[in-house]
């Protein structure tokens, strides 16, 4: 089934008379369950077309079809919306909100959609972060977390209202080599096992070796798209 | 909601220096207004109690001819039926003492001052007026002492007189004949009132009477009765009471002035009241800079945390929520603030009210504040310093709360 569904997204800025082509006629169909990771130089786009597949930025041109639906022409409400029900994110900095606990981290994007009641919410919460592997520091602080702890709340924070997507945008960027091995482990099992749909942007060599599909960026433009068998995967 | 006031608080908490500083400023403003409404409700307790007990009293009753000339103070406007009118306010229950006002000159045979004399009928008097228990040498006057004359102590001491001290009066009679008699001082009051201390002459109605050749007995001249009213719990009270004993005397005696002691102090408030207006500029101006320092306190927040506002918003939080976050960060320092400045403000007036502040350094002014001033509870104004606290920080926080809105998700996520 498609995710999402990218026809000739163009993403042009403009400053003065100089005109940017930051996207230039995208064209990508993800599929559900996908581990794909986008690649390319700094300023080819990658965080551009993410932004826009996370409904943070409108592209100029082009159709976007989420899930069987065309969005076009939201507002900002409209966009805020999709976001809250559909969209999640994993940043490189993991920007927990300091002054909420790791269970109010992760129960945060479902108290801003407000649909279910706060013993429910508390469920998910305290299975997402048994599933990241935080059992008992649920009410430990940010500031009291090593840096790939703090990840796996945001992975937790990420995963807890079941989105669509989970974009990362470099999400092992700040992590040293063994725990970022961790951290794509762990994104990857949650992957197999919920059909989770990951969509990264990266340099990591790491995390390009697990994603099941990359996409290369170049000028805006994508110049490849690889299937792949990861090595977790090999021989299976 | 719920979540935004949790994120708030906790953000207001978290950075407590610039919390604290932001709340004391609020705290002193809004403490500092409501002590000094307590004083200026204490003094013009004071002021209006002390002008009730000294020199007007409670409810004056004159001639409407004589009110109208009252700065000659005319002896041929008195009232046509003392007894009558002594009568109607004893029949409401309320003590009044007959007086007859004049202007004499005082000597001590070198030296002469002019003063406006009050003559009073003693023991009547000492029901309405506090002068007798403000006797601080000698005695107040008494049928039994006749010829006897009490003097403002500050007067006795211009005059270099002690009590037992022959004072020569002169005055204008009714014929207006200058006349002029002797008198032995039987005492010197000290009062609260600077006016009364530096001017008050008092002598029995019947000594004067003699001395202004006016006859004595049934209708015998009175120019004013004055009327005790009993203690009001507030000024605002003690108006109310006033006007409703006046209301209550007109009915029973039509004709004559009744004007009660919001008529008497008016001058006296009016005066306090562009005082006090000067007075709260400075109370004014601490809440401006604590609303600058909130303005200040939640930009830094604003900038501290821009990051934070882009994930909120990629999460799903519309620019409306970013907004409300920020303007509830300002209602939590307005809270903190206010309730600090409305505590304080409370334990300020319960220092002024059990202690109170001796004004005899500054009795040498021509208000009746002398003596300890109190203040007074005013829950209204607390009240008022607390709402007041809230929305200046409300609207304060309007400003940061906009800026925080306007930022885009993807500039957010992106500042460094």
């Amino acid at each position: 089934m498609t995710a999402l569904h990218l026809e000739h997204v163009t993403k042009v800025y403009r400053k003065g008379e100089n005109e940017v082509r930051a996207l230039d006629g995208i064209d990508i169909d993800i599929e559900a369950g996908e581990f794909l990771a986008v690649v390319g130089p700094s300023g080819s786009g990658k965080t551009t077309l993410l932004n826009i597949l996370g409904c943070l930025d409108a592209p100029t041109d082009g159709r976007i079809v989420y899930d069987g639906t065309e969005l076009r022409g939201l507002g900002e409400k409209g966009m805020s919306a999709y976001r809250r029900e559909r969209i999640s994110f994993v940043f490189q900095s993991y920007n927990l909100i300091p002054v909420l606990t790791v269970r109010e981290n992760v129960e945060l994007p479902l108290l801003i959609e407000r649909r279910l009641d706060s013993r429910e919410i508390r469920r998910r919460a305290d299975e997402m972060i048994a599933a990241v592997g935080l059992s008992g520091k649920e009410d430990r602080h940010p500031r009291e977390l090593s840096g790939g702890q703090e990840q796996r709340v945001a992975i937790a924070r990420a995963l807890v209202k079941q989105p669509l997507v989970i974009l990362a945008d470099e999400p092992t960027a700040n992590l040293d080599s063994r725990t970022a091995q961790e951290i794509v482990d762990l994104m990857h099992g949650i992957n197999a096992a919920r059909g989770s749909t990951f969509v990264f942007s990266t340099h990591d060599r790491l995390v390009m070796e697990h994603a099941r599909r990359v996409v290369t960026i170049q000028d805006g433009r994508v110049t490849a798209d690889e299937q792949r068998n990861p090595p977790s995967e090999a021989g299976k | 909601m719920g979540t935004l006031w949790k994120i708030a608080v906790r953000n207001t908490l978290r950075h407590g220096r610039r919390t604290i500083i932001t709340a004391v400023v609020m705290m002193v403003g809004i403490s500092v207004f409501i002590s000094f409404d307590s004083m200026l409700a204490g003094l013009d307790r004071m002021a209006v109690d002390n002008i009730a007990d000294y020199t007007l009293s409670s409810l004056k009753i004159r001639t409407p001819a004589y009110v109208q000339d009252i700065q000659s103070t005319p002896l041929d406007k008195g009232l046509a039926h003392p007894e009558e009118t002594l009568a109607a306010v004893a029949a409401q229950g309320l003590p009044g003492a007959a007086r007859i006002r004049f202007v004499a000159r005082v000597s001590n045979y070198t030296d002469e001052i002019p003063v406006l004399a009050d003559a009073v009928d003693p023991s009547a008097d000492a029901r309405v007026f506090k002068l007798a228990q403000s006797v601080t040498a000698g005695a107040w006057l008494s049928s039994a002492a006749p010829r006897s004359v009490v003097l403002g102590a500050e007067l006795a001491r211009e005059l270099k007189l002690n009590v037992g001290d022959a004072v020569l009066v002169t005055a204008q009679t009714v014929h207006d004949v200058t006349n002029a008699d002797e008198y032995t001082v039987a005492g010197l009051v000290s009062t609260p009132v600077p006016e009364v201390n530096r001017g008050g002459f008092f002598i029995p109605l019947d000594d004067a009477r003699v001395l202004l050749d006016t006859p004595p007995g049934p209708g015998a001249l009175v120019t004013e009765v004055d009327v005790a009213l009993p203690r009001a719990s507030s000024l605002s009270a003690a108006i109310v009471q006033g006007d409703a004993a006046a209301r209550r005397l007109r009915a029973a005696l039509p004709g004559e002035q009744i004007d009660p002691i919001g008529s008497l102090a008016a001058s006296y408030l009016a005066l306090r009241n562009a005082k006090a207006s000067y007075a709260l500029i400075p109370v004014i101006i601490v809440l401006i800079i604590s609303a600058v320092g909130i303005v200040n306190t939640i930009l830094m927040s604003v900038y501290s945390r821009v990051r934070e506002i882009g994930v909120l918003r990629a999460y799903g939080m519309t620019s409306r929520d970013i907004r409300l976050l920020f303007t509830l960060e300002g209602l939590a320092l307005g809270l903190a603030g206010s309730s600090l400045g409305v505590a304080v403000g409370a334990l300020l007036d319960s220092l002024l009210i059990a202690g109170g502040i001796d004004l005899a350094a500054f009795s040498q002014g021509s208000l009746p504040i002398s003596g300890i001033l109190r203040g007074e509870w005013n829950p209204r104004t607390m009240l008022i310093g607390f709402i007041f606290g809230v929305v200046v920080s409300l609207v304060a926080a309007r400003i940061p709360a906009r800026r925080a809105a306007r930022l885009e998700p993807t500039e957010a996520l992106r500042f460094q």
